[in-house]
């Protein structure tokens, strides 16, 4: 569970810099944030926003989905055979979130 | 149809766009609603299970398609790319709210929800906090929020019907308002007739139609004009210069505050909408309401990371037509008028091209399988909220299956009659009234799920307390400023508040608020029950649970597990 939850405040404070760190960057230096990404001749500010926040969304969400796999693995939990009664694991969890830690 | 402010029909219909039967085309959506209702008709359903929540049985890539055709609807197949057009860089805060949403969703919510394991999303704010009134006033405001959203579809589907079919104008009604009876009598029934079973087999049909549509759409329509080849997502940046600066600067058409606040409340929004949440009911197990979110997230991108491409090549053929005799860039970005085009952009850009009339008749019917599938999603969490919450919860408690299900379906019936009534004079563009929907669900019933499924100590008078107020910060701003555009001239009575307080973004307001509420007479009253503290560990709990089973039928029945 303490595993768990660094993943989740990891992805979510990576999540809000993805998603706001671009607009508040436009509003603090907007002449540096609207300069042509060579190449691909985007405005900065506009690739960011449009292209990497929800792609960069889509890249955190997998990684998430893999590390909780992986904490399951880690754990020994397995979700293919749904046990029906949820005591029967032979070191029952504590569902206050510390003992499988 | 020339000049900027000439209009068709009661200033519903764009300019430049031809209405008239159109055999192809024709045949395309009326094959394609064929399927809907033949695919319906084989998964209907006969009990309650399989009726709200398609017998908890949907796979991972199932269900993904499902949330991607849930989530696209008419204002993300047609509205969207009218917003980016219209409001340039402040257009791209409803691509970025509409998509990172899934990302908290997925990491707060998604699993858990699918461990509480009910039928409906005021089931869980009744069964969560104890408490008949707060099921009800969850119901009413999913109801609320499936007719808000509704209104909008209802809006693009009779905008795509008339230039596919002509029009058809009948007892006195214009061609639009007929189209709305006619396409709303088709969702209504296939939805009566086929439940959430049939009603999520047709989605992930339903998906591959739009999706295949849209990116049909923009590649050829970039191909052929030479915009782009095999990268529209990336390619269109290079047209982006030459259309303007109204189509980039940062800004321009709307201040950060506003900026922030609107893309804050499509993302709580997103965490909070009914119609959304219940697509974890329906999955086998957590792990693939996980996996499942990373799907739909990425199928949902596949139309929004276009979009904006999508936009950038309209606008260009807009620019180049010689029929609109003006330009986006002397328009200065877009006014109100030719910004009309741009409701249907998607569809008119394909005509702008000149490709074949089947051709722009597919990238249509798409539009229509965009509305028809997020509206099957909002009737049902809507009807579920009147049948299972509203009638059996708090009404008749002994009603049979027989009576649920006839219930629900008179609920469907109902939101379609509402809806089609809204939708005939419909007062504001799909994009604003879907937002409101959002702000909405984002100040209600976001802060009840998040802390509901987070703080055990959260109890009934404290989610009483934060719903009310939610409810309160989200009526301020619409009494403000969407009430005078129908009763007097359209300008907020308090132009401060809704500066501060925009009906598109009160959530940015609403959710720390309702949070601090909620704590705070939490805090103050008592905690609740060990029951209820024992359920909501046990949604975080890792250990496995069965396929029918819910968080409280453990904390009932398998105490054993529980040895807190």
């Amino acid at each position: 569970m303490r595993d768990h939850l660094r993943v989740i405040w990891t992805g979510f404070i990576a999540w809000a810099i993805l998603v706001f760190g671009p607009v508040f960057a436009t509003i603090a230096a907007p002449e540096t944030m609207t300069s042509q990404i060579p190449v691909i001749e985007f405005p900065l500010h506009y690739f960011l926003v449009a292209f990497c926040a929800p792609s960069g969304a889509l890249i955190l969400s997998a990684w998430y989905a893999r590390k909780r796999d992986q904490l399951d693995a880690k754990y020994g939990i397995d979700h293919s055979e749904p046990t029906g009664t949820a005591g029967s694991a032979e070191d029952a969890t504590a569902t206050d979130g510390g003992v499988d830690q | 149809m020339t000049g900027t402010g000439t209009l068709l029909q009661s200033g519903l219909l764009p300019q430049g766009m031809d209405v008239s039967f159109k055999l192809a085309p024709a045949v395309l959506v009326l094959g394609m609603l064929a399927i809907f209702l033949l695919i319906g008709f084989v998964f209907r359903v006969a009990d309650t299970e399989d009726m709200w929540v398609a017998g908890r049985s949907i796979g991972n890539i199932e269900n993904g398609m499902a949330i991607g055709a849930n989530w696209m609807s008419a204002a993300s197949y047609l509205g969207m790319a009218a917003l980016i057009a219209l409001s340039g860089f402040y257009g791209l805060a409803f691509v970025v709210g509409w998509t990172t949403g899934y990302f908290i969703l997925l990491i707060f919510m998604a699993a858990q929800m699918r461990r509480f394991g009910k039928y409906t999303a005021p089931d869980f704010v009744g069964d969560r906090f104890n408490s008949d009134t707060a099921r009800g006033i969850a119901a009413v405001t999913a109801f609320l929020i499936a007719f808000v959203y509704a209104i909008g579809q209802a809006r693009g589907m009779a905008l795509v019907g008339l230039y596919i079919f002509g029009d058809i104008g009948f007892a006195g009604l214009s061609g639009y308002q007929a189209m709305v009876i006619v396409m709303m009598a088709i969702t209504v029934l296939y939805l009566t007739l086929s439940g959430m079973m049939g009603a999520t087999k047709n989605m992930a049909v339903q998906y591959v139609i739009l999706i295949g549509a849209f990116l049909a759409g923009m590649y050829v329509v970039g191909w052929t004009q030479g915009y782009s080849t095999v990268l529209p997502q990336i390619e269109y940046g290079m047209l982006i210069s030459e259309l303007g600066s109204e189509f980039s600067e940062p800004f321009a058409t709307a201040s950060p505050y506003l900026w922030i606040a609107t893309c804050f409340s499509l993302v709580v929004g997103t965490c909070g909408l009914p119609h959304v949440l219940v697509r974890f009911y329906t999955v086998e197990n957590e792990r693939t309401a996980r996996w499942s979110t990373v799907t739909g997230l990425f199928f949902i991108l596949l139309l929004y990371l276009g979009a904006p491409a999508y936009t950038a090549f309209g606008v260009r053929l807009f620019d180049v037509n010689p029929n609109t005799a003006t330009t986006y860039a002397a328009e200065g970005g877009m006014s109100a008028a030719t910004a009309d085009v741009l409701v249907v952009l998607v569809v008119v850009a394909a005509q702008f091209a000149n490709l074949p009339q089947w051709f722009v008749g597919f990238v249509a019917a798409g539009g229509i399988a965009a509305a028809i599938a997020t509206t099957a999603g909002l009737f049902i969490t809507g009807s579920s909220a009147v049948s299972h919450d509203i009638y059996v919860n708090l009404i008749n408690e002994d009603a049979t299956q027989r009576q649920q299900i006839l219930v629900g379906r008179l609920g469907i019936v109902a939101l379609g009659v509402l809806t089609t009534l809204a939708a005939l004079d419909p007062a504001a563009p799909i994009g604003a009234l879907v937002s409101y929907a959002f702000s909405l669900a984002g100040s209600v019933l976001f802060p009840m799920f998040f802390l509901g499924l987070w703080w055990e100590n959260t109890n009934r008078q404290g989610a009483l307390a934060g719903m009310l107020t939610g409810l309160t910060i989200w009526f301020i701003p619409m009494i403000n400023e969407v009430l005078p555009t129908y009763i007097s001239n359209g300008e907020p009575y308090v132009a401060a508040l809704a500066q501060w307080l925009p009906a598109i973004g009160s959530a940015l307001v609403g959710v720390p608020v309702v949070f601090a509420v909620t704590i705070i007479v939490s805090v103050m009253t008592d905690e609740p029950s060990l029951k209820t503290k024992k359920m909501v560990r046990q949604c975080h709990s890792p250990e496995p649970m069965g396929q029918q089973q819910s968080a409280e039928d453990v904390v009932t029945d398998g105490g054993e597990p529980l040895d807190d």
